[in-house]
C-alpha cells in the first residue's frame, strides 16, 4: 500500500488556436479555455485505477500556478483524487517558474507527505519541457520510470513499460519512485456531475513556495515567442528527374 | 476621500458616493441614496481585479415600510447605482471589473411572485425587479456549474461520434451507459433522491452542451424534461422515494406517452383508457400510443388515460388521469424505432398497453387531473429549448467562421463580403436573445416559488426552434455545396433541429397559447374598462383619457410613461426606450384586438398569431437589453459587444412591431390576409387547382357544358386577340373534352397536325408550331391532379380560325344536348337470361321473357326464384 502524490498542470486547452502576443513576450492567455495537461490526467488516471486496485491508499494532487490552477485541482479531486495542494504562484514568479520550481517542490511535498510514488505527466503540452519526473527523482534520489505505458505493481517492487526509441523497455524499480505517464499508459476517465458535487467537499490546501522553502529565481530569459513559419506552397514537377534534382537542391538526397 | 462625479449618469442623479482611494488598492465605501433606497457598496481589491459588494441597508423591520415608500424600483437602482459605481471605481485605478463583482446579498430563498411577467406585458407593464436580469447563481455555484459544463463537453467532442449516430439510428449502448455514469439522467433530481438537484438555470446551461447532439438531447430531454418531470412536480412522497433513485443513475429510463394516432395536439382527445377493476384496487389500462420518445428503452412511463368520472350533478363523464407505470406490470409492448427525419439516434416508438394493471397508488396528481398534469409538464419543459438550440448555434458559428475565414473566392475571403457578415450578424443577434430569454426564464423558474411562467417558456420554445431552423439553414448556406454534404455537420444540424418546431406544442398552438393567455389576463382586467369605454357619457372624464391615449397610439406616439430608461445602464437608452415603446403597443395590439373581437377573437387566429409574434419579441428585446445593461454594469468579458447584440435584437423587435400593429390597425380588412383565407378555402375544397403557368385567362370548369361554353369563350377570345388561353378543369369534363373537342380537330384536315392527339404532347409540337396552331394536352400529371387544356399561340390566321370555329360549333352544339351525364355501363344492373344470353334492362322483363320461352323450371342464378 503506498501514498501517491500526483503532479498536474493548468495549460491552455489542445483545442485552443494557441496566439503569440503582439510583444512577443509569449502566448495570449488572457480569456483563452484552459485544462488540465493531458499527460497530467493520464498520471491521475494510474493513480486513481491503483486507488480502486487497493494498490494505493491515497492520492494526493499538487499543482503550481495561479488561483486558477485550482479549477485543475478541482477536476482532480473530481476524478477519484483524495486530496489537493495548491502552491501559488503570481505574478513575476508564475513567469519565472521553471521545471527546477517545480520538481524542488514536488519532492518537498513528497516527503512531507510521505508518499511513496510520484506520478507525473511525462511533459507538458506547453512548455514540452519534459524534465520534471527527472529532475525530481534527482532531488529525492528515488529511482525512476519515465514514458510508462504500463505499470505493475508488486511488493516494494514497480515493473514499468517504457515506450523508446524502436521498441518497449521493461524495468523494474524499487518504490519509492518517480514516473512520468506516457500517451498509452491508460485511458483517463470523465469526470463525473456527482463526483465534482462530492469534490467539493474534499480538501484542498494552499502553500506557498515559500512555505516550502523554494526560491522561484529565474535560470534563463525568454528572449522572443514567435509564430510557426508558415508552410510554403508547393509546387508540381513535369517529371522524375525533376524531381530529384529538385530534392537535391534541397540537400534531401 | 474622493467624489465621484456621476452627474453623467442622468439616472443617479440623487446617488451620492465618496469612496477612498490609495496608491495600489482601490478599497472604501459607497453610500448612496437612490430615489429613496439607501445602501452602501464595499469595493475592495483582490488579486488584480476590483470586487464590490452590495449591501441594501434595510433593517427587516423596516422593510415594509421602505417598500411602500418606494417599491422595488429603489432597490433596483440602488444596485444599479452600485454597478455603475463599482465600475467607475474600476476605471479610476485602471484596473479591470471581474464578473459577478456586485453582488445582492440573499440567493438562498425563493421569494414569491407578485405578478406574471409575461402576462402583464399584455397590460403595458412590466417587472422592473426582473429588468435588473436575474442572478440566481452564486460564485461558487457558478464556478461548480462551470466544473461540470466542462467533462461533459469534452465527452460530447471526443467520444459521440454523431454520424454514426445519425447513420445507424442508433445510440451505442456504451454511450448511454457512459452518459448515465456521468449523471447526466438524474440532473433535476433531488441529491436526497439521488441526483444532482440542479435549479432550471444550470440545467439550462448543461442542455446548451448536451444539444451538441440531437439524438442525445431528445433522449435526455424525454427522460427528464417531460417523462419523470410529473413526479417532481406532483408524485407523493413513496412515489418519489419508490422511483426517482432508480430514474437518477438512468438504471431505468422515463418516457411520456399523451400522443394518440387520433390525438396530437388535440391532448384532451385521448382513447387510452383506463378502468377500476371491480376489487376497487387496481386500473386496467388500455391502448396504444404513438411517437414516445424512449418508447423502446424505457422501463417507466408516465400515461394519460381517460378515466370515468362522475361530476358534482353526478352525471359521468370522461376526464384525463395520470399514472405512473412501470414496464414490469405487464401488457406493455414497444414497436419498432421510427425511421425519422432527424434526430434519428432517439428511440422514438409506439407503445400499447394490453389490460396492463396498475396499482392505485400509481395515481400521478388526482384522478381526474390528469390534463392539468400533463400541461404542467410540458409548460415546465420548454425553457431549456432555448439554450439548447442557442448551444448548437455558437458552435455552428464558430465552424463557419472559421470556415468564412480560411474560403477565399473572387480573391477575397468569404468573410469579407457583406451577405456573408449579415448572415454571421443575425445569427449572433439570434443567439443573444435566445440566450438572454432562455435564461430569464429559467431565473424567473429560480426566483418565485412556484412562478406563473407556462407563457415565457411557450415563448422561448417559439422564438428558439424557429430561429435554430433558419440559424442552421443560414450556417449551411454559408459552406455552399459543402454543407449540403454529408461530411459536414450542417445537414444532420438542420435536420435535427426541425423537429423542435413541432414536438412539446407545434409552434402554430404555442402562439395561439401565448396570445389567448394574454388576452385572457389582460381582458379580465380591462372589462372595466371597456363597460367604461363603451359608456362614453357616462364616465366623460375617463373617455376623454382614453381618447387621447388611443390618439397617441394611432399617431404610433405612446406617451412614454414606463420610466424603463433610468433602469438601464445609459448606453443602452435607446434600447431601453425601444422596448418601453413595445411594451406599449403591446398593450395597443391587445386593446384593439379585444375591442374589435371580444369573445369571438378564439377564432380570428391570424390577428392572434400577430399579437403573440409582438409578444414573443417583446419578450426577446426585454430580456436581451436587461442582459446587456447587467453586463455592462458589472463588467463582463466583452460586455460592449453584448450591448450592440442587445441594440440590434431591440431594433428588429422595434421594425416587427411597427409593422404588426400597423396590420393589426387595418385588421380584417387587410387584404392579404382575406386573400390568404379564401385560396385556403378553395383550396381545400379541391375545386380549382391554380396553374399559373402562361395563363392570361384562367378558368375554372367543373362540368362538360362549362368546358364546353369555357372553350367556346376562349375561341372567341381567340379572335378577339388573344392567344393563349388555358383551361383547366377535373379530370371527367377534361376526359369529355378529349373525346368530344380534341379527336374532331385531329380529324380537321389541315395538314393533319394532329394525327396522334395521345402522344403530341412531345412528338408533334414543331409540327403544331409550323402550322401556328398549338393544342397542347397535358395528361402527364399524376391521377390525382387535374389535367389542362393549353391551346398556345394560336396563329390569327383566318383559316385556321375558321376550321377551329366550325369545330367549336359542330362540337357545342352537339354537347348542349348529349352532355348529360351518363351513367357508366359497367354500373347498371342488368338481366341476363342463363338460357340464351339476352339481356333485359329489369328483372320483370327478364321475367315475362323467361316465362314466354323457356318454360322449364329453372332457378334464376339472380335471384333465387325458381320460375317456369
Amino acid at each position: 500500500m503506498a501514498r501517491v502524490l500526483v503532479g498536474v498542470k493548468r495549460v491552455i486547452d489542445y483545442a485552443v488556436k494557441i496566439r503569440v502576443k503582439p510583444d512577443k513576450s509569449g502566448v495570449v492567455t488572457e480569456g483563452v479555455k484552459h485544462s488540465m495537461n493531458p499527460f497530467d490526467e493520464i498520471a491521475v488516471e494510474e493513480a486513481v485505477r491503483m486507488k480502486e486496485k487497493k494498490l494505493a491508499t491515497e492520492v494526493i494532487a499538487v499543482s503550481c500556478g495561479p488561483t486558477q490552477a485550482q479549477e485543475t485541482l478541482r477536476t482532480a479531486l473530481a476524478m477519484g483524487v483524495d486530496k489537493a495542494i495548491h502552491v501559488e504562484v503570481t505574478g513575476k514568479d508564475l513567469d519565472t517558474l521553471q521545471p527546477i520550481h517545480v520538481s524542488k517542490i514536488l519532492a518537498k511535498l513528497a516527503q512531507d507527505e510521505k508518499a511513496d510514488l510520484v506520478i507525473v505527466g511525462k511533459q507538458a503540452i506547453d512548455d514540452d519541457c519534459n524534465q520534471t519526473a527527472q529532475m525530481t527523482a534527482a532531488l529525492l534520489d528515488w529511482p525512476q520510470g519515465t514514458f510508462a505505458s504500463k505499470i505493475e505493481k508488486g511488493d516494494g517492487i514497480l515493473t514499468i513499460v517504457r515506450e523508446i526509441d524502436g521498441g518497449l523497455e521493461t524495468v523494474k524499480v524499487k518504490t519509492p519512485a518517480v514516473l512520468s505517464a506516457d500517451l498509452r499508459l491508460n485511458e483517463p476517465r470523465y469526470a463525473t456531475l456527482p463526483n465534482i458535487m462530492k469534490a467539493k467537499k474534499k480538501p484542498l490546501k494552499k502553500l506557498t513556495p515559500k512555505d516550502l522553502g523554494v526560491e522561484i529565481k529565474a535560470h534563463q530569459e525568454v528572449v522572443s515567442v514567435e509564430d510557426p513559419p508558415v508552410r510554403q506552397a508547393g509546387s508540381i514537377v513535369p517529371d522524375v528527374d525533376t524531381l530529384a534534382a529538385k530534392l537535391k537542391e534541397g540537400g534531401f538526397a | 476621500m474622493k467624489h465621484i462625479n456621476i452627474q453623467k449618469y442622468s439616472h443617479l442623479k440623487s446617488a451620492v458616493a465618496t469612496y477612498s482611494i490609495d496608491e495600489n488598492a482601490v478599497f472604501g465605501q459607497f453610500i448612496f441614496v437612490a430615489n429613496g433606497a439607501k445602501g452602501h457598496l464595499n469595493v475592495r481589491q483582490s488579486e488584480g481585479h476590483v470586487v464590490g459588494r452590495l449591501h441594501e441597508n434595510f433593517p427587516p423591520l423596516l422593510a415594509r415600510v421602505r417598500k411602500m415608500l418606494c417599491g422595488v424600483r429603489g432597490v433596483l437602482r440602488a444596485r444599479r447605482v452600485a454597478g455603475v459605481l463599482c465600475r467607475t471605481a474600476a476605471s479610476e485605478v485602471g484596473q479591470p471589473l471581474t464578473a459577478d463583482t456586485v453582488l445582492a446579498d440573499k440567493y438562498e430563498k425563493k421569494r414569491t411572485q407578485a405578478k406574471p411577467f409575461a402576462k402583464e406585458l399584455f397590460l403595458g407593464r412590466v417587472d422592473y425587479d426582473l429588468f435588473a436580469y436575474p442572478e440566481v447563481l452564486d460564485p461558487e455555484r457558478l464556478q461548480t456549474l462551470n466544473e461540470m459544463v466542462a467533462p461533459i463537453e469534452k465527452f460530447f467532442n471526443e467520444r459521440l461520434d454523431s454520424r454514426a449516430i445519425d447513420r445507424e439510428a442508433k445510440i451505442p449502448p456504451e454511450v448511454l451507459n457512459a452518459l448515465k455514469e456521468m449523471g447526466l439522467f438524474g440532473q433535476q433530481i433531488p441529491e436526497e433522491f439521488g441526483g444532482l438537484g440542479l435549479n432550471a438555470t444550470e440545467f439550462a446551461r448543461i442542455a446548451e452542451v448536451t444539444a451538441l447532439d440531437g439524438s442525445v438531447a431528445v433522449t435526455l430531454a424525454a427522460h427528464q424534461s417531460i417523462g419523470l418531470k410529473g413526479l417532481l412536480i406532483c408524485g407523493t412522497e413513496e412515489q418519489k422515494r419508490k422511483y426517482l433513485p432508480r430514474l437518477a443513475t438512468g438504471e431505468w429510463v422515463a418516457a411520456f406517452c399523451l400522443t394518440e394516432p387520433s390525438s396530437g395536439s388535440d391532448a384532451a382527445s385521448i382513447q387510452t383508457r383506463a378502468t377500476l377493476d371491480k376489487d376497487g384496487k387496481t386500473w386496467r389500462l388500455n391502448g396504444g400510443k404513438i411517437w414516445i420518445s424512449n418508447g423502446g428503452i424505457a422501463d417507466f412511463f408516465t400515461v394519460f388515460a381517460k378515466t370515468e368520472q362522475f361530476d358534482e350533478i353526478g352525471q359521468k363523464e370522461d376526464k384525463v388521469t395520470a399514472f405512473v407505470v412501470e414496464r414490469g406490470f405487464g401488457g406493455i409492448t414497444s414497436g419498432k424505432p421510427e425511421d425519422k427525419l432527424g434526430i434519428r439516434g432517439s428511440n422514438t416508438t409506439e407503445v400499447h398497453f394490453d389490460n396492463t394493471p396498475i396499482p392505485m397508488e400509481n395515481v400521478l396528481g388526482e384522478v381526474g387531473g390528469g390534463f392539468k398534469v400533463a400541461m404542467n409538464i410540458l409548460n415546465s419543459g420548454r425553457f431549456s429549448m432555448g439554450s439548447s438550440s442557442a448551444g448548437v448555434l455558437k458552435k455552428l458559428i464558430k465552424l463557419v467562421t472559421t470556415h468564412a475565414t480560411e474560403r477565399k473566392q473572387f480573391g477575397k475571403q468569404l468573410k469579407e463580403f457583406g451577405l456573408i457578415k449579415e448572415k454571421v450578424a443575425k445569427l449572433s443577434v439570434d443567439v443573444y436573445a435566445m440566450e438572454s430569454m432562455a435564461y430569464m426564464t429559467a431565473g424567473i423558474l429560480d426566483l418565485y416559488d412556484n412562478p406563473d411562467c407556462a407563457m415565457e417558456a411557450a415563448m422561448v420554445k417559439v422564438y428558439s426552434s424557429e430561429a435554430a431552423w433558419t440559424g442552421v439553414s443560414e450556417c449551411l448556406q454559408i459552406l455552399g455545396g459543402l454543407g449540403y454534404m454529408k461530411d459536414y455537420p450542417y445537414e444532420r444540424y438542420l435536420r435535427d433541429s426541425r423537429i423542435m418546431m413541432i414536438f412539446e406544442g407545434t409552434n402554430e398552438i404555442m402562439r395561439i397559447f401565448i396570445s389567448l393567455l394574454g388576452l385572457q389576463h389582460a381582458g379580465a382586467e380591462l372589462s372595466e374598462t371597456v363597460r367604461k369605454a363603451r359608456n362614453p357619457l357616462l364616465y366623460p372624464g375617463y373617455t376623454y383619457r382614453l381618447l387621447r391615449m388611443n390618439f397617441r397610439h394611432t399617431m404610433d406616439a405612446p406617451k412614454m410613461n414606463l420610466r424603463l430608461k433610468g433602469y438601464t445602464h445609459p448606453s443602452l437608452e435607446a434600447a431601453t426606450n425601444n422596448v418601453e415603446y413595445c411594451v406599449l403597443r403591446l398593450q395597443y395590439a391587445t386593446m384593439i384586438v379585444l375591442q374589435r373581437y371580444g369573445k369571438g377573437v378564439i377564432d380570428a387566429q391570424l390577428e392572434l398569431r400577430r399579437v403573440a409574434d409582438i409578444a414573443i419579441n417583446v419578450y426577446a428585446a426585454f430580456a436581451s437589453v436587461s442582459r446587456a445593461s447587467r453586463s455592462y454594469c458589472i463588467g463582463l468579458h466583452n460586455a460592449e459587444y453584448e450591448l450592440v447584440l442587445a441594440q440590434t435584437v431591440a431594433l428588429k423587435t422595434l421594425a416587427l412591431v411597427k409593422q404588426y400593429v400597423g396590420e393589426l390597425e387595418v385588421g380584417p380588412l387587410n387584404g392579404l390576409d382575406q386573400a390568404h383565407m379564401d385560396i385556403g378555402k378553395k383550396l381545400h375544397q379541391s375545386e380549382v387547382i391554380l396553374d399559373y403557368a402562361f395563363s392570361i385567362k384562367t378558368e375554372s370548369i367543373s362540368d362538360t357544358q362549362d368546358c364546353v361554353s369555357i372553350l367556346v369563350t376562349a375561341l372567341q377570345d381567340l379572335q378577339n386577340g388573344i392567344n393563349d388561353i388555358i383551361v383547366q378543369s377535373q379530370r371527367p369534363a377534361i376526359n369529355w373534352c378529349k373525346e368530344e373537342i380534341i379527336s374532331p380537330l385531329n380529324e380537321v384536315p389541315l395538314d393533319d397536325p394532329f394525327h396522334d392527339a395521345e402522344n403530341f404532347v412531345s412528338d408533334e409540337t414543331q409540327q403544331l408550331d409550323a402550322a401556328g396552331l398549338l393544342v397542347h394536352w397535358d395528361d402527364k400529371q399524376e391521377a390525382t391532379e387535374d389535367p389542362v387544356i393549353v391551346i398556345k399561340n394560336i396563329d390569327k390566321d383566318a383559316a385556321s380560325l375558321e376550321v377551329l370555329n366550325s369545330v367549336f360549333d359542330a362540337v357545342s352544339e352537339k354537347s348542349w344536348t348529349e352532355s348529360e351525364p351518363q351513367e357508366p355501363l359497367d354500373e347498371v344492373q342488368q338481366f341476363e337470361c342463363l338460357n340464351c344470353n339476352e339481356t333485359f334492362s329489369d328483372a320483370g322483363e327478364l321475367e315475362a321473357h323467361r316465362a314466354k320461352n323457356h318454360t322449364l323450371p329453372t332457378a334464376c342464378d339472380l335471384c333465387g326464384k325458381v320460375s317456369g
